[in-house]
């Protein structure tokens, strides 16, 4: 019992974006063992139909996607990217269902931003070799070693402050509009402006910089990889 | 008034919290004039993706995405600017 409470107090305490970032992740794990669980008892031979249909789309649009962009090693990174697509669109979104947005924390896209980052060198590293790599850093000679390794350090936060900048911002336009009706007394106006605003900030930049944080994750996967291994076989 | 109390007044002035406060008012006002450079280098990516699909009007859908991604990464160093700014008046001013 002292436990549970301690647990409790802890979530308590938590910070309202860590709070919905925890339910996204819990939906997320709960939808995909649904899916899971449907298609060991699916019958290939039929047409897939309900929520296997669907992600059955998303799979098939996010190896094209991922195979466009990466060239013929695509098929090791597309499962990573998808599960960070659904949790970066769902997160950016999360504003329409009341929840507060999880990528408006800093520390919630950073951390994304240092997975990326970790993927980024673990690729390097195995498809280049470890030496063949760390002579990467000192090319196009020693001296420039400093700024290779500060660009390197950049890319997470580069790629968690872009995400964490547009999503508060959003969030920060709508308190304002929705304060300065509730002070100028038009409250009632808040129903036509909210599906406006809500669209453009949550959706339509939800959306782009979803795409935006995958594409340039997979564009820096790709350019640690040696030349060969990009290019398309024809 | 010698030079001795007018470097005074300015210490203490220096020191002022209000002081500080409004400074940082007006530094977040200025890191958020990043947004300039945010501006051109978004509208020369939307200018150059209007002449592309211009010049070839059967890629356009293709283009279309392409240009809002680049505006998109072209935004970025305003979004550096907007957090600064907000750094500016949510700890050192009102923190």
């Amino acid at each position: 019992m002292n436990h549970l409470n301690t647990v409790l107090d802890f979530y308590i305490g938590l910070s309202p974006n860590i709070k919905s970032s925890l339910f996204i992740t819990f939906l997320l794990i709960v939808v995909v063992l649904i899916v899971n669980h449907k298609l060991k008892d699916h019958d290939a031979t039929k047409t897939p139909k309900g929520i296997v249909l669907i992600f059955e789309i998303l799979i098939d649009g996010m190896n094209k996607f991922t195979e466009d962009i990466m060239g013929k090693t695509w098929k090791s990174y597309a499962a990573y990217v998808l599960t960070i697509t659904l949790f970066i669109f769902l997160s950016n979104i999360s504003g329409l269902f009341g929840l507060y947005p999880p990528t408006a924390n800093v520390a919630i896209t950073v951390t994304l931003g240092i997975m990326t980052f970790a993927m980024i060198h673990y690729s390097g590293f195995q498809t280049n070799g470890v030496k063949n790599y760390l002579k990467t850093f000192i090319e196009p000679s020693p001296i420039m070693l400093p700024l290779n390794v500060v660009g390197e350090i950049v890319i997470p936060f580069s790629l968690g402050l872009r995400l964490f900048g547009n999503i508060l911002s959003g969030a920060i336009i709508m308190a304002l509009v929705y304060g300065a009706l509730e002070a100028s007394g038009i409250l009632f106006l808040a129903p036509f402006v909210a599906p406006v605003l809500h669209a453009v900030f949550d959706l339509f930049f939800g959306l782009i910089q979803t795409l935006v944080f995958v594409i340039l994750t997979m564009v820096f996967i790709s350019s640690k990889m040696p030349e060969e291994e990009i290019m398309q076989e024809e | 008034m010698n030079v001795l109390q007018s470097l005074q007044l300015i210490l203490e002035v220096a020191y002022n919290p209000d002081f500080m406060k409004g400074m940082a008012m007006i530094g977040a006002g200025i890191a958020v004039f990043t947004g300039f450079g945010t501006g051109i280098g978004q509208g020369y990516a939307a200018g150059k993706g209007a002449e592309a699909i211009g010049r070839q009007p059967e890629a356009a859908s293709k283009i279309r995405t392409n240009t809002i991604i680049m505006a998109a990464v072209a935004e970025t160093t305003g979004i550096y600017g907007f957090v600064v700014s907000l750094i500016m008046i949510f700890v050192v001013a009102l923190g």
